[in-house]
């Protein structure tokens, strides 16, 4: 009796944490962790329509289509994304990939270490013509060459399990494609992740340069900004005030360059690598969203799938009412793949801002604020 | 019977139907115009007297950046401008409370130890960020430096609070603009220390003179004419001994700016032509101000 009650009670503390914001957040952290609990909600969803679909038969009321649908969109979509899975992983194993990867992606990864040491030094110089400051070059350029020798250990350190993180990773294919794709993508972010170091510190001197710049232009102008209005006012400042906003107006202004050429060279990296992961997401998303069972409905099987009625006028005889028949017309391709579009059942974070617009990401980058990957299917 | 209407005098009124258009004006539509209501009359010595404020800034521009090239060619030491200008602040802060008499500095928080305390922030900030401002602009070529400089130093008699209220003028843009021109000039010296000195021989010339100028002429009119050609003076013979040519083109501006223009501005009065009249915008008028 005293061991079920602590079992019980252990249960109930361990569910208790694992409920808790830190661990939801945590957990979700890699993709790989929000594609697996994506996939557990599916199958929650799964088990509960299927429920609500046999007390429906039992009290003899009408089944929905839309629920059978649904849970056959699911369905489908989880047994193509593990059959590719599977095929994947086949083929990866077949030709023997993991250890030829690994034996390249280790070369390739030596190599960017050593370039990235040149183009520090290159900039440590007289990169391009441009005229930059020397001693806050000479700095920044050690500080970030200290990291990337940091990053050659920490590459070494990696460098035995190579082989089989890659063998592990093609292994999860049986799992889904999705789950593949979702560990590839974390991998590439662990094997960049001294890029988005690098971005991140020079982002962070870049903005609060620019944002000092501008708080001292005004000064400049003898304006101030008005947190209350939201707007620029006019302010009678102190000379001591004057005198110290100029002379840090004039030291931020000639720092400028420099560090704009760091930000410059780093968020290249950092979008170049954004790049192929939002390719990645992307596809991950389209897997757990399409419609795999209403696109075969609709090909074998249509009159499920009622897109509208089209009457036709029956031969009209003398002194007959008008005769109409009615038929019903399948709905058209782009609405059952907008209609049956799967809905993001994990709904425990709201995205991260998407830049989807080219506007809003020029303006992101070009103040200095952080950009995140984009590619995934944000919330409506 | 229909009665024969008056031909009645237009009135400009509206509540009342004249059987015209609203926009309908008679031959007395221009009796109303003023011509010239808001213009001042100018005295030509007082004004010339007045436009000495003009040529002593230009003046006190003048001798900082003689006082720059003679540091740069080594005649001057910069412990010895250091000296020569702390002694002459120093001066010019005892004159200061002399003149007052000690009303202004009841009227304002300001206490002598808030000004000791400023004098501390500007020396050491300014001894601080020496060596930062000395390697600046180490890589921008010196014809840039020069050119900025002069667009500073145009900006700072551009926007100088010559003692009216016009909407161009801003204290905070005049100062930080010369500010900024010092700060330029400072890089190109040899060492931090060269750097410092100018930098607060820039503010004392910049910040600190204008204010007592402000207070000699509202207190003592007499020596606006007297600081005028002292400054003057000062500048000419500075740059004589820089340049010939400078000195020449600095006699010519102050020679045209203390006579020639007033005499212009005065010779122009005549061709002003502001109209007024009952189609001007209502402008509300505070009765407390």
């Amino acid at each position: 009796m005293c061991n079920e009650k602590v079992s019980y009670d252990s249960y109930i503390v361990f569910f208790r944490v694992v409920q808790s914001k830190t661990v939801q957040w945590f957990v979700r952290l890699p993709a790989t962790g929000c594609q697996l609990i994506e996939r557990y909600c599916h199958i929650q969803y799964i088990i509960t329509v299927d429920k609500q679909l046999k007390d429906e038969q039992r009290l003899q009321h009408k089944t929905s289509p839309k629920l059978f649908i649904s849970k056959g969109n699911l369905l489908s979509s989880i047994l193509l994304d593990v059959f590719l899975g599977v095929v994947v992983m086949m083929w990866l194993f077949h030709n023997d990939y993991p250890k030829l990867v690994s034996c390249n992606l280790l070369h390739v990864l030596d190599v960017v270490g050593n370039e990235l040491q040149k183009l520090l030094h290159w900039l440590m110089g007289v990169p391009a013509g441009l005229k930059l400051n020397s001693q806050l070059d000479e700095f920044l350029g050690k500080f970030f060459l200290y990291h990337v020798y940091l990053w050659i250990g920490y590459l070494n350190i990696l460098r035995p399990f190579m082989e089989t993180i890659l063998w592990s990773i093609g292994l999860s294919g049986c799992l889904g494609l999705s789950v593949f794709l979702s560990l590839s993508m974390d991998f590439l972010s662990m094997l960049t992740f001294h890029i988005y170091c690098f971005y991140v510190y020079a982002a962070r001197l870049y903005c609060l340069q620019l944002s000092g710049l501008s708080s001292c232009w005004r000064l400049f102008r003898g304006k101030k900004w008005n947190v209350l209005r939201q707007r620029v006012d006019s302010c009678q400042y102190d000379v001591d005030q004057l005198f110290l906003g100029t002379i840090l107006f004039t030291v931020l202004l000639f720092l400028l360059p420099t560090t704009a050429l760091y930000y410059v060279v780093f968020t290249s990296f950092r979008l170049l690598v954004l790049i192929l992961d939002s390719v990645l997401a992307k596809t991950v998303t389209t897997l757990n969203t399409f419609p795999v069972f209403s696109v075969l409905l609709r090909l074998f099987h249509s009159d499920m799938l009622a897109g509208g009625v089209r009457f036709n006028v029956i031969q009209r005889m003398e002194g007959q009412p008008l005769c109409l028949s009615m038929q019903v017309e399948p709905a058209p391709y782009s609405v059952v793949l907008t209609e049956g579009k799967i809905e993001q059942l994990d709904t425990w974070r709201d995205h991260q801002i998407h830049n989807s617009s080219i506007g809003g990401l020029s303006r992101r980058l070009l103040l200095g604020h952080l950009v995140y990957p984009w590619g995934g299917d944000s919330k409506k | 019977m229909a009665s024969l209407k008056e031909d009645t005098k237009w009135k400009k009124v509206l509540y009342d139907n004249q059987g015209k258009p609203d926009n309908y004006v008679d031959e007395s539509f221009l009796d109303e115009m003023k011509k010239n209501v808001n213009t001042r009359t100018y005295e030509l010595w007082n004004v010339i007297i007045e436009s000495g404020v003009v040529s002593q800034q230009l003046s006190s521009i003048c001798v900082f950046i003689v006082a720059f090239i003679y540091m740069e060619e080594d005649i001057l030491s910069p412990q010895f401008l250091l000296t020569l200008s702390g002694t002459m602040t120093v001066l010019g802060y005892i004159l200061y409370g002399v003149i007052d008499g000690g009303s202004e500095k009841q009227e304002s928080d300001r206490t002598r130890v808030d000004d000791i305390k400023s004098v501390c922030l500007f020396l050491t900030v300014t001894f601080g960020l020496s060596p930062i401002l000395k390697t600046l602009t180490d890589s921008i070529s010196t014809d840039t430096i020069y050119a900025m400089t002069v667009f500073m130093f145009l900006g700072n008699l551009l926007f100088y609070d010559y003692g009216s209220t016009g909407a161009v003028a801003s204290n905070a843009l005049s100062l930080n603009a010369a500010i900024f021109a010092s700060v330029c000039l400072a890089s190109r010296l040899p060492t931090p220390w060269h750097a410092f000195v100018t930098v607060i021989f820039a503010m004392q010339v910049f910040a600190l003179l204008p204010v007592l100028r402000r207070k000699l002429k509202s207190n003592i009119p007499l020596s606006q004419v007297m600081m005028t050609w002292l400054l003057a003076t000062i500048a000419m013979a500075a740059l004589f001994t820089v340049s010939k040519v400078g000195a020449v083109l600095f006699l010519l501006l102050h020679l045209s700016i203390t006579f020639l223009f007033p005499f212009w501005l005065i010779k122009l009065q005549p061709y002003k032509n502001n109209i007024h009249g009952p189609w001007d915008e209502a402008v509300i008028k505070d009765k407390d101000a």
